[in-house]
């Protein structure tokens, strides 16, 4: 196809049709994934002196056709614990996320616009891209960091996707009021299931965060007396904490007497303090909040 | 040698008697020496084994967190005179830095930091006390049971508390798992004859999984049992 005035004529060329075409006025139609190189041909007719050769200037450029996404949650948790690590994953895809990015071949990186926050690699190869991130900066607001995916081709050509992100801190705990499970004459024994909440969301952590194993802490301010000595766990696969809080049970009575602070923390990061007072008939148990 | 044998199981005494002597022998500490199957998880070697300023219950928890696949460990402190002394300060202090050691080669370091402890095997389970167990009369742990049921507990501190009420003047009790876990994948229900308590506490808790602690600790009149699945955690001072 050709389009000419008295001096110019000029002409467009795609080499893939199936991927580019590219119409008389130079308009190019993008029709399905792949690399098609793009030829413009420009063929300069003198008007004064027609019996002079034409001067032609040619130039080339690749177009490509881009199918790439990227999936992940719509939050990152804040801390260092490998749960969260691996909880905070990312796969760069194809738009649908059913299959790899294309056209093929490319590679990956991403970032994250908090500077400080860590963007790895894992070792799975390219298949697919999976990316874990770091952070130890919380949110102000919902979905305030964005982490781009760059997908590159070997030719230089590359596209890139952005994904909006909430960064929860690990902030308060809410809890049930469970029952006396000692069945012997002294003592009290409760099991506390708490459910654990972020902010700035203020949204619970729920069983497909996949946060199971984060560590969970407990201290006493004074050290306890009256019974062994505090156990660490893990979030459960619910994403929520199960406390064993009580006396020694016992079918003798109790005499030690103490009262203390119980702090406890989900990753490093304090949500809940409770006072715990041991006496003849076991323990009395006074949330100290956070509540929110 | 003798151990303490409950009032309702006197009906048959001379066969427990013989019973009682080898279940006497076999917690005996020899025992340690004994030669262990293949894959034994006193035989996994352990590439660093570091405690420092430590006590016996340090070690100990050191060596339970270090996540060895099929160890079941039981620890009987020396009961204290009240369950609010601390028993850093009654109990003697050591340090061990010990490099590619079979457990068995540390369980024998840490005795051997305080000897006033022995340890030895009971089928899956490894059990250090006090050597003064074997002397002591009635010492809880050692005492025969002739026949003990547990019926639909859901773990093992409910399991424990079966004890109750077997031999008269010994106090029976557990302590909180805290956000630790002695849960039961099921309810559990079980029944086994002629046996010590080390060995039926042990077998509590090696329904807990593939590898459980236990502790028996405390005061006199306010000691309890810990059941743990995996390791169990000391009190250490901040360096």
């Amino acid at each position: 196809m050709t389009q000419t005035d008295n001096e110019v004529s000029a002409n467009w060329s795609s080499s893939v049709q199936a991927v580019a075409t590219i119409n008389t006025n130079g308009y190019a139609s993008f029709r399905s994934v792949g690399t098609s190189v793009i030829t413009g041909t420009a063929k300069l007719q003198s008007v004064e002196n027609p019996s002079c050769r034409p001067q032609v200037f040619q130039s080339t450029a690749p177009a490509t056709v881009f199918d790439v996404g990227a999936t992940g949650p719509p939050y990152i948790f804040v801390g260092t614990d490998t749960n969260e690590i691996r909880a905070n994953e990312y796969q760069v895809t194809n738009a649908a996320h059913s299959a790899l990015p294309q056209p093929p071949g490319g590679t990956c990186c991403a970032a994250s616009s908090d500077p400080s926050d860590s963007v790895t690699l894992t070792p799975t190869g390219n298949n697919p891209f999976t990316f874990h991130i770091g952070t130890m900066d919380q949110s102000a607001t919902g979905g305030d960091r964005t982490l781009t995916f760059e997908y590159v081709l070997p030719d230089g050509e590359g596209t890139s996707v952005q994904l909006n992100v909430t960064a929860r801190e690990f902030a308060y705990l809410t809890n049930n009021d469970p029952g006396n499970d000692c069945h012997l004459q002294y003592g009290t024994n409760r099991t506390y299931v708490y459910t654990v909440y972020t902010h700035p969301d203020r949204n619970a952590v729920v069983a497909n965060d996949g946060l199971v194993g984060t560590a969970v802490e407990e201290s006493f301010n004074p050290p306890l007396a009256c019974m062994g000595t505090p156990q660490n766990g893990g979030l459960q696969l619910s994403g929520g904490i199960s406390d064993n809080v009580g006396s020694l049970c016992s079918d003798s009575p109790l005499t030690c007497t103490q009262t203390t602070t119980q702090s406890l923390s989900v990753a490093g990061y304090p949500v809940r303090t409770n006072t715990l007072q041991w006496g003849s008939s076991g323990v009395v148990y006074t949330n100290n909040g956070p509540t929110q | 040698m003798e151990s303490f044998i409950p009032t309702m199981a006197r009906h048959n005494e001379s066969f427990l008697v013989a019973v009682t002597w080898l279940v006497v022998a076999c917690v005996a500490p020899s025992c340690g020496q004994s030669v262990n199957p293949p894959h034994s998880p006193l035989d996994v070697i352990i590439d660093r084994f570091d405690v420092t300023d430590a006590i016996l219950r340090d070690g100990l928890s050191t060596l339970s967190l270090k996540q060895v696949p099929g160890l079941h460990l039981g620890f009987e402190e020396i009961i204290r005179e009240r369950i609010q002394d601390d028993p850093r300060s009654l109990t003697p202090h050591f340090s061990l830095h010990l490099q590619n050691k079979t457990v068995r080669e540390i369980l024998a370091a840490l005795c051997d930091a305080d000897k006033r402890y022995v340890w030895s095997e009971d089928a899956s389970s490894v059990n250090v006390y006090p050597q003064q167990a074997n002397a002591e009369r009635p010492y809880l742990l050692n005492m025969h049971i002739r026949r003990i049921v547990v019926t639909e507990v859901p773990n093992a501190n409910q399991a424990v508390t079966a004890l109750s009420g077997f031999f008269p003047g010994q106090q029976i009790g557990y302590f909180p798992t805290g956000l630790g876990d002695n849960s039961y994948s099921s309810p559990w229900t079980a029944t086994f004859d002629d046996l010590s308590v080390r060995q039926f506490v042990n077998r509590i808790a090696e329904h807990m999984g593939p590898q459980t602690s236990w502790v028996w600790e405390g005061g006199k009149g306010e000691r309890g049992f810990l059941f743990l699945k995996g390791g169990f955690n000391t009190y250490r001072p901040v360096p």
